[in-house]
C-alpha cells in the first residue's frame, strides 16, 4: 500500500537500485553509442567505423509512407528502402525519372502551391539548389545536420558543400560524389604509339584524330554532350582554359575569349569527325558506356560512374584493357597542370521538401542512404564514389580503381565551390542555361551558328530569364 | 497474233510482278521496325550493337530481358533490381490497362449519352453544342495543362486514378460524341418514331431499340478511345507519379543516364505495344468501319 | 385530326408537353458530358486565356500573377526567335502532312485492287497507328542512332554513305528524320479511310469510263479522285491539325535540340523548361486560335459539298 508517507527501506532500495542500473545503462549507451571521433588520416582518409543511427528518432506520428523522388539507383536504393522500413517501420513509395524529369516535377509540385508537398525527399543536385532552396520549396538542413550522428561533414568528401549551400545553409546532402574522368583503351592507345594518355584538351583532339579509324568502325572519342550534360562539360572546359561562368555579381561571364577558346575546342573536335555520333543524341550516357565495351571508340571522357560497366564481367567483354585518368587540363594554364576536376562538385543526394507532413522522417532517410552499411551497399553493386572517408579503410573499395582517382581529384585539385560557386546562377535559373548551352552549342558545334553569335545567345536567354527571376545585380 | 498475245501476257506478269513488289515494300515498311525493336529484346546488349553495326550475327538468343520483366522472382543474368525494374512493369501494365479501360467506359457512356440529345432532338442550342463538340476538339492540350494540374492538386487528386481518369474523359469525350452523332443519325428515324407513338418512353427507345443499332459505332469509339488512353504522353507526365503509373511514361523515362539498357527498354515498348494492338488488330473492321462511317456520309 | 377548330389546342398542348419532356431528356443525357467538358477543358483554356494578361512567377505560393495587360502578346508579336520556329513549323507539317496522304494514297491504291494475302496487309496496316508513339519514337530512336543505327549500317553496307548520317543530331537533317518517323505513325488511318472511300465508289463508273476505252491514269483522275474530294478535304484539315499538335514523338526523339524545335514543342520547352508560364499560355492560344482560323478558312474556301 502507498498510503503511507514512510519511505521503507524496501523503497529506498528499490529507488537506488533503479537510479544506478539506470546510470550504468545510460553509461554503456554512452559508450558503445557515442560516434567514434573522426581522426584524419593519410590521403585524407579517416579511421572511424561505429556510429549511431537511430540517434534521436522522431517523435510524434509515424506516417505509413514517404514518398521519394529520386534518379535510379537501382538496386542501392531498394537496399536503402528495405533498411528503412526494418529499421522503423515505415515503407518507402519511389518515383522514379531523370535528372530533367526530377527537375519538371518539382516544378509541377512547386507551381500547385498546395499545403503540402507530393514529395517527402527529392532529388538533390548542384542546379536544384538555388532553383529551388531560394524560393524556399526545399529545406535547409542545417539544424538536422547538426543532430545527426551519421551524416558528419568532416567526414565527407569532395567540395559538393558549396553547391549545396545558399545563403549560408546547406539545401541538400550528397550520396556519393562522383566527377568526370578520362577512360581510355590500352591496346587501342598502344597500337597508336602512345605510352601515356592525353593530359590536356589539345593533347584529347590529336590522340583522337590518331586513334580514329573509320575502317574498323573506331571513332576516336565519345563523351556525354546530350541534353544537360553539355553544359557540366562545357563549365569544366572553361574553367581549365582560366575561365568564369559567372562574375562574382551574377552577370554572365561566359561570353568572353575564355568562354571562346572552350567552345571551339568542342567545335573542333565535332568537325575533325571523331566523336561518336551519338555523343549529341538525347540520353546518350549510358550508349556511351555500350560503345566503348564493344571497342567502338578509343577514349572517353565522361561521369565516372559510367565506368562500372567496363568493371562488370557481364557486360564489358573486354576486361583489363581501359586505363584512367583525371580531367583534363588546358594546354594553355601551366599552373595547374591536371585541371580542376569539379568546377563545382557533383553529386546526386537528397533534399527534404519545405512543405513535407514528415520532414524529420525525411531527413531520417537521407541519413539511411549515408550510413556506413548503406555506402559498402553501393561499393558492391553500383560502384558510385562514396561521400563518407571513413569506407576507404575497408578492402572493398579497391574493387573499383576510380575511387582513388576521383579522390584525388576532388581533394587535391583546384574547384570552384566554396563558398560561392560562380557555375551556377545566383537566382537559379541553372536549368535555362542548361537547355540554353545545349541547344545553341550543339548548332555551333555543327556550324550552323557561329562561336561568337552562340555564346551571345545564351548570354542574352540567360540575362533575361536571371532580370525575370529577380536579378538585379 | 501470237507475240502481240506473248507481249501483253509478258507485260501483265510483270505488271504483276511489280504489283507484289510493291505489297512486299509496304509490309516491310510496317513490319521491319517492329521486328528490328524485337530483335533487340532478344540479344544481350553487346551482341546487338555488333549486330546493329556491323552485321555480326549473334550466337545466342537470350529471353531473360521477358523473364526478368514478366516473372521477376525468376534469377537471371540481368537483375536490375526492383524499383527501377520489374515489379514496376507488371504495375505499371496494371495500372494502364485499369486507366485505359475506365477512361473508354466512361468515355462511350458520358460521349454516346450525349450524342443522342444532339443527333435526335430538336432543341435550341443543339447547333452551338455541336460546334462546341467541334471546337473543343482542337484545344491544344498543353494550353489546359497547367490549369487542369492545379485544378485536380487542389481537389487533392494528384497521383490517383481519377485525376487522370478524369481529365482523359474530358478530353476524349467530344470526338466520341461528334462521331456517335454521325450513327445516330443513320438510323432510321422511323423505328424510333414507332416506338414513341407505341408507348415507349424516351429511355427504352435508347436503350432498347437504338443503341443496339449504333452497336458498331459503340465499338468504334471503344476501341478507339482504348487505344488513345493506352498511349496517352503529356497529361501523364504531370498528373501521375508513383501511385498511378502510365506506361507511357516508364517507357519515356525508362532511358536514365547511368545505363542506357536498350534491350530491356525495348523489351518493356513490346510488352507496352502488345495490347493496343492486339485489340485494334481483332476489332479492325469495326474501328475503321466506325470511323469512315460518318465521314464517307459527308 | 384534319378537323381544324376541335383539335388543334389540344394537339398543341400534347406536343408542348411532350417537347418539355424531350427538353428534359436532352438536358440530362448532356448534362453529364457537357459538365465535365465545362469544368477539365472550357474552364482551363479560360483560365489559360487569363494567364496570359499575367506576369506569371512560380513560388511558393503557387504560381504568383502581376497583371501586364498585352505585353505577353506584344513579346510575342516581336519576339525574333519565333520566326525560323514558325518557318520550321509549318515545314514539318507540310512534310508531315504530305507524306503521309502519298503514302496512304498508294497504300490505299494497292489495297483496293484484289491479290493474295490482301487480308494480312490489311490486317498489319492498322499497326503503326495503333502503336503508342512514345514506343514508336523509341524504337526509330533505335533505328536511327547515328552510331550503331541499323539504317546508317546498310546505307553504308550498300554503299549510298561512307560515314554515318547524324540523323537526329545533325540540324539540317533532324527535323526530316523526325517528319518521317511520324508519317509512319498517320499513314494507315489515311490509308483505311482512302480505302473505304475507294470502295464507295460505284463499279458502273469504272466500267463505264473502261468501256469508254480510257488508260488507268485516266480513270484514275477523273473517277477516283472526284469521288473520294470530300475524303481528301476533310483528311487534310484534321491531319493538319494533328500535325500541329505533335509532341510526344520530339519529346522521345530530341527534346527539341538539333532544330527541330516546332511551335507546339516551344510551349512546352517555354512553360516547362523555363518556366516561362505566361509566355508558354500565349504561345499555346496563339496556335489554339491559328487552328480555329485555319479551319474557318478553309471550310469557307473547300465547302464539303455534296456528291
Amino acid at each position: 500500500m502507498t498510503d503511507s508517507k514512510e519511505v521503507t527501506r524496501r523503497d529506498y532500495i528499490k529507488t537506488v537500485g533503479a537510479a544506478a542500473a539506470g546510470l550504468a545503462v545510460g553509461a554503456a549507451a554512452g559508450y558503445f553509442g557515442k560516434p567514434t571521433e573522426v581522426v584524419p588520416g593519410p590521403g585524407g582518409v579517416t579511421t572511424t567505423v561505429r556510429e549511431t543511427v537511430t540517434g534521436s528518432v522522431p517523435t510524434g506520428p509515424k506516417p505509413e509512407f514517404i514518398t521519394v523522388l529520386t534518379e535510379d539507383f537501382e538496386p542501392w536504393s531498394s537496399y536503402v528502402a528495405n533498411q528503412f522500413k526494418q529499421r522503423y517501420g515505415i515503407d518507402v513509395k519511389f518515383v522514379v525519372t531523370e535528372f530533367t524529369g526530377c527537375h519538371e516535377k518539382m516544378v509541377a509540385d512547386m507551381a500547385s502551391g498546395s499545403a503540402t508537398s507530393l514529395y517527402d525527399v527529392v532529388c538533390w543536385a548542384d542546379a536544384f539548389t538555388r532553383t529551388f532552396g531560394r524560393a524556399g520549396y526545399i529545406e535547409p538542413l542545417d539544424d538536422y545536420i547538426a543532430k545527426s550522428d551519421v551524416i558528419r561533414l568532416d567526414n565527407m568528401q569532395g567540395p559538393w558543400l558549396g553547391p549545396a549551400t545558399y545563403n549560408g545553409k546547406i539545401y541538400g546532402i550528397a550520396f556519393h560524389c562522383l566527377d568526370m574522368q578520362l577512360t581510355y583503351r590500352t591496346d587501342l592507345l598502344e597500337k597508336a604509339g602512345y605510352d601515356k594518355p592525353p593530359r590536356t584538351y589539345q593533347d584529347i583532339l590529336e590522340y583522337a584524330k590518331k586513334m580514329h579509324n573509320p575502317a574498323a568502325g573506331v571513332y576516336g572519342f565519345t563523351g556525354d554532350w546530350d541534353d544537360d550534360n553539355f553544359w557540366y562539360n562545357f563549365r569544366r572546359r572553361i574553367f581549365a582554359a582560366g575561365g568564369r561562368m559567372f562574375n562574382k555579381d551574377g552577370s554572365v561571364a561566359f561570353n568572353s575569349d575564355r568562354g571562346e577558346a572552350a567552345l571551339q575546342w568542342f567545335k573542333d573536335m565535332w568537325s575533325a569527325g571523331v566523336v561518336y555520333p551519338d555523343t549529341l543524341s538525347t540520353y546518350s550516357g549510358g550508349v556511351n558506356n555500350k560503345v566503348s565495351a564493344a571497342g567502338k571508340a578509343a577514349l572517353s571522357f565522361c561521369w565516372s560512374w559510367a565506368n562500372m560497366t567496363f568493371e562488370d564481367p557481364k557486360l564489358s567483354v573486354i576486361q583489363g584493357k581501359y586505363g584512367f585518368d583525371l580531367n583534363p587540363a588546358d594546354a594553355d594554364d601551366p599552373e595547374k597542370k591536371y585541371s580542376c576536376s569539379s568546377p563545382v562538385s557533383e553529386g546526386l543526394g537528397g533534399s527534404v521538401t519545405a512543405k513535407s507532413p514528415n520532414k524529420e522522417w525525411a531527413f531520417k532517410f537521407i541519413e539511411e542512404y549515408s550510413t556506413y552499411g548503406s555506402t559498402m551497399n553501393n561499393i558492391n553493386n553500383l560502384g558510385l564514389t562514396p561521400v563518407r572517408r571513413d569506407v576507404f579503410t575497408n578492402p572493398d573499395t579497391k574493387k573499383w580503381p576510380i575511387f582513388d582517382l576521383n579522390r584525388n581529384q576532388l581533394d587535391n585539385y583546384p574547384s570552384d565551390s566554396y563558398p560561392d560557386p560562380h557555375s551556377l546562377s545566383p537566382v537559379g535559373v541553372d536549368f535555362v542555361i542548361i537547355r540554353a548551352c545545349s541547344e545553341n552549342f550543339h548548332k555551333a558545334m555543327q556550324g550552323a551558328m557561329s562561336v561568337k553569335d552562340a555564346l551571345s545567345t545564351v548570354e542574352g536567354i540567360v540575362t533575361d530569364a536571371q532580370k525575370k527571376a529577380g536579378w538585379t545585380g | 497474233m501470237p507475240s502481240r498475245r506473248s507481249s501483253t501476257k509478258m507485260k501483265r506478269n510483270l505488271g504483276r510482278v511489280f504489283f507484289y513488289l510493291i505489297v512486299v515494300v509496304i509490309l516491310l515498311y510496317i513490319l521491319a521496325p517492329v521486328a528490328w525493336m524485337f530483335t533487340s529484346t532478344v540479344l544481350y546488349e553487346t551482341d546487338f550493337v555488333r549486330l546493329s553495326s556491323n552485321l555480326d550475327i549473334p550466337k545466342e538468343i537470350n529471353f531473360d530481358y521477358y523473364i526478368t520483366l514478366l516473372f521477376p522472382w525468376i534469377p537471371t543474368k540481368v537483375e536490375y533490381g526492383i524499383f527501377g525494374g520489374s515489379w514496376f512493369l507488371i504495375k505499371s501494365v496494371t495500372d494502364t490497362t485499369i486507366i485505359a479501360l475506365a477512361t473508354t467506359a466512361l468515355t462511350l457512356v458520358l460521349g454516346s449519352l450525349a450524342a443522342y440529345p444532339l443527333a435526335r432532338i430538336r432543341f435550341g442550342r443543339r447547333q452551338s453544342v455541336l460546334t462546341f463538340m467541334v471546337v473543343v476538339q482542337m484545344i491544344p492540350g498543353l494550353a489546359i495543362l497547367i490549369p487542369i494540374f492545379i485544378i485536380m492538386r487542389t481537389l487533392g487528386l494528384i497521383d490517383t486514378f481519377p485525376g487522370y481518369i478524369l481529365p482523359l474523359t474530358a478530353y476524349f469525350a467530344p470526338f466520341v460524341a461528334w462521331m456517335m452523332v454521325g450513327f445516330f443519325q443513320s438510323t432510321p428515324v422511323e423505328l424510333e418514331d414507332q416506338a414513341i407513338v407505341d408507348g415507349c418512353s424516351r429511355w427504352g427507345v435508347l436503350a432498347r431499340i437504338v443503341l443496339p443499332l449504333v452497336a458498331p459505332g459503340l465499338v468504334a469509339s471503344a476501341v478507339w478511345a482504348f487505344l488513345s488512353s493506352w498511349g496517352e504522353f503529356m497529361f501523364a507526365i504531370v498528373l501521375t507519379g508513383s501511385q498511378v503509373t502510365p506506361i507511357s511514361v516508364l517507357i519515356a523515362l525508362a532511358v536514365g543516364e547511368v545505363q542506357a539498357r536498350w534491350g530491356w527498354m525495348c523489351a518493356q515498348a513490346i510488352i507496352a505495344l502488345l495490347p493496343p494492338v492486339v485489340l485494334a488488330v481483332l476489332l479492325q473492321r469495326y474501328l475503321v468501319k466506325g470511323l469512315t462511317a460518318g465521314a464517307i456520309k459527308g | 385530326m384534319t378537323h381544324n377548330g376541335a383539335k388543334a389546342p389540344s394537339a398543341k398542348k400534347k406536343r408542348t408537353r411532350i417537347e418539355r419532356r424531350d427538353l428534359l431528356f436532352a438536358l440530362l443525357l448532356l448534362a453529364p458530358c457537357l459538365c465535365l467538358i465545362l469544368v477539365l477543358e472550357s474552364f482551363p483554356i479560360i483560365f489559360s486565356l487569363f494567364l496570359t494578361f499575367q506576369n506569371v512567377q512560380v513560388g511558393m505560393k503557387g504560381l504568383s500573377l502581376q497583371f501586364v495587360g498585352l505585353g505577353n502578346w506584344e513579346h510575342m508579336f516581336s519576339d525574333q526567335a519565333l520566326i525560323p520556329i514558325v518557318i520550321r513549323t509549318l515545314y514539318f507539317t507540310s512534310l508531315d502532312v504530305g507524306l503521309s496522304f502519298l503514302i496512304g494514297l498508294c497504300v490505299a491504291l494497292v489495297l483496293n485492287e484484289e491479290f493474295r494475302g490482301k487480308r494480312f496487309v490489311q490486317v498489319a496496316l492498322i499497326i503503326p497507328w495503333a502503336i503508342p508513339v512514345v514506343v514508336s519514337g523509341r524504337m526509330f530512336g533505335l533505328i536511327f542512332s547515328a552510331g550503331f543505327g541499323i539504317l546508317n549500317t546498310l546505307l553504308i553496307k550498300i554503299g549510298l554513305i561512307n560515314v554515318g548520317l547524324r540523323w537526329l543530331t545533325d540540324t539540317n537533317l533532324s527535323i526530316n528524320t523526325v517528319a518521317l518517323a511520324q508519317v509512319w505513325t498517320h499513314f494507315p488511318l489515311l490509308a483505311l479511310f482512302f480505302l473505304a472511300a475507294f470502295e464507295t465508289i460505284s463499279e458502273e463508273l469504272y466500267d463505264a469510263a473502261k468501256i469508254d476505252g480510257t488508260s488507268r491514269w485516266q480513270r484514275f483522275r477523273h473517277v477516283t479522285i472526284p469521288s473520294v474530294r470530300n475524303i481528301i478535304l476533310m483528311m487534310l484539315i484534321i491531319t493538319t491539325i494533328a500535325s500541329f499538335k505533335v509532341f510526344d514523338m520530339i519529346y522521345i526523339m530530341t527534346m527539341g535540340y538539333a532544330d527541330t524545335m516546332v511551335w507546339y514543342f516551344n510551349v512546352f520547352v517555354q512553360s516547362f523548361k523555363y518556366l516561362y508560364f505566361d509566355y508558354g499560355a500565349t504561345l499555346a492560344y496563339a496556335l489554339f486560335a491559328a487552328i480555329l482560323l485555319l479551319t474557318a478558312i478553309y471550310l469557307r474556301l473547300f465547302p464539303l459539298r455534296e456528291q
